[in-house]
C-alpha cells in the first residue's frame, strides 16, 4: 500500500495552515487593494483611449503659441499703422493731407489684415495641436504594433521565485501519491487528472467548510 | 480601455494553466503567489477577457512589478501596457512611490518599457522615475 508519508502529511498540514494565513491575510488587504484598484479604473487611458482626434499640445503650450501669435500680430499692426501714417505725412509735407475718413479707413484695413492674418495664424495652431495629438495616438499604436510583431507574451517579466514554491512542488506529490492511494483503493477511478486540474474542484461549495478545512481542501487538491 | 479587477481563488486555475505555459515561471511559483502582492494583486482584462496578472510589491520607496502574462494575442499586451502603465503611474505617485521597477531577460519587453519610459537600473532590473506629487 503506497500513499505519503507522515512527514509528508504533517508538511502539508502546515502548508494548509500557511495557506489559511495567507487568505486571511488577503482578506485584510482586500479593502485596501478594492480602493486602490477603483482608482487605477477611474484614470482614463491619455493617449490610446483619446483616440485620433486628439489635442497634441499642452495647455500651457497652447496658450504660449496663441499668445504668441497675438502679440506678434498687434505689434504687426502698431507698425503698419506707424508705416502708413509716416507714408501719409511725407506726402503731405509734415502734415497729413489725407482727410480724417480715409485715414480712418486705412487703419480699419489694416486692423481687418490684421485679423485675418491672426484668425489664420491660430488656424494653423488649431491644425497643428490636432496633427500632434493624431501623431502622438499613431505613436502610441506603433509602438505597440511594433511590439505585438516582434515579441513574446510569455517569458516577458522575470519575476521572483516564490517562496512556496517548493512545497507546492512538494504538495503536488503529496496528492499523486495520496491520488494513488486512492486509486489502489477504488480501482482506478480517481486519476491523476483531478490533481493535474488543481484544487479548486476540491473546494467545499456548499458552505459546510470553515475556512481553514477549504484551504486544506484546496492544497489537496493541487 | 483595460480593467484592473481583484484575483480570487477562481483565478487559480487560468494562474496556473498561464504558469505552466511561460518557460520562465513553470515550476518556479504556486497561482496563489500572484494573489500575495504587498502592494497590489489583480487580474488585467481588455474588452476581450484577462490578459495579464499583476502583483506589486514594496521595496524601499520603490514598486515592484511582477507580471504574468497569458497566452494572448501580443497586441493586447501591447495595449494594456499603454494604456495600463500611466494608470499605475498615477496611482504609485499618488501614494508617494518614487519608482516603478521590474525584472527582465526579454530584449523586446526591455526595449518596449525603454520607450515607455523605463530605464535601465542595474543588473536585469529597470526603473522608471515617478514624480512626486506635490
Amino acid at each position: 500500500m503506497c500513499g505519503p508519508s507522515q512527514a509528508q502529511q504533517n508538511l502539508e498540514n502546515q502548508e494548509a495552515s500557511f495557506s489559511a494565513t495567507l487568505q486571511q491575510d488577503y482578506s485584510q488587504q482586500f479593502a485596501e487593494q478594492q480602493s486602490i484598484l477603483n482608482n487605477l479604473n477611474s484614470v482614463l487611458s491619455p493617449i490610446v483611449n483619446a483616440g485620433p482626434n486628439q489635442q497634441g499640445y499642452s495647455s500651457q503650450e497652447l496658450s504660449a503659441l496663441n499668445t504668441q501669435a497675438i502679440e506678434s500680430n498687434a505689434q504687426g499692426v502698431n507698425q503698419a499703422e506707424a508705416a502708413a501714417q509716416s507714408r501719409e505725412n511725407a506726402a503731405g509735407g509734415g502734415t497729413s493731407f489725407l482727410p480724417s475718413g480715409v485715414n480712418a479707413q486705412i487703419n480699419a484695413e489694416i486692423g481687418s489684415a490684421a485679423e485675418s492674418n491672426l484668425s489664420q495664424e491660430q488656424l494653423g495652431i488649431t491644425t497643428n495641436n490636432y496633427a500632434q495629438g493624431r501623431q502622438n495616438w499613431q505613436n502610441a499604436l506603433s509602438g505597440e504594433l511594433n511590439v505585438s510583431g516582434q515579441t513574446n507574451p510569455l517569458g516577458y517579466a522575470s519575476a521572483g521565485s516564490s517562496a512556496n514554491s517548493s512545497a507546492f512542488n512538494e504538495a503536488t506529490q503529496i496528492n499523486q501519491e495520496s491520488n494513488q492511494a486512492f486509486s489502489d483503493i477504488l480501482g482506478g477511478v480517481t486519476g491523476i487528472g483531478t490533481a493535474v486540474l488543481g484544487g479548486i474542484g476540491n473546494l467545499d461549495t456548499t458552505g459546510g467548510s470553515t475556512g481553514g478545512e477549504q484551504a486544506f481542501n484546496f492544497v489537496t487538491g493541487l | 480601455m483595460i480593467q484592473f479587477l481583484p484575483t480570487s481563488t477562481d483565478d487559480l486555475p487560468q494562474l496556473t494553466e498561464w504558469i505552466a505555459l511561460d518557460p520562465d515561471h513553470a515550476g518556479k511559483m504556486a497561482a496563489a503567489w500572484w494573489m500575495q502582492g504587498q502592494i497590489l494583486s489583480c487580474r488585467v482584462e481588455d474588452g476581450m477577457g484577462p490578459v495579464m496578472y499583476l502583483r506589486i510589491d514594496r521595496e524601499g520607496m520603490m514598486a515592484r512589478l511582477h507580471i504574468q502574462f497569458g497566452p494572448v494575442a501580443k497586441s493586447r499586451i501591447a495595449r494594456a501596457f499603454i494604456d495600463g502603465i500611466p494608470r499605475m503611474k498615477s496611482m504609485l505617485v499618488g501614494s508617494h512611490y518614487t519608482a516603478m521597477i521590474f525584472e527582465s531577460v526579454s530584449e523586446s519587453l526591455i526595449s518596449f518599457m525603454g520607450q515607455m519610459g523605463f530605464l535601465c537600473y542595474e543588473g536585469n532590473d529597470y526603473v522608471m522615475k515617478l514624480e512626486v506629487a506635490v
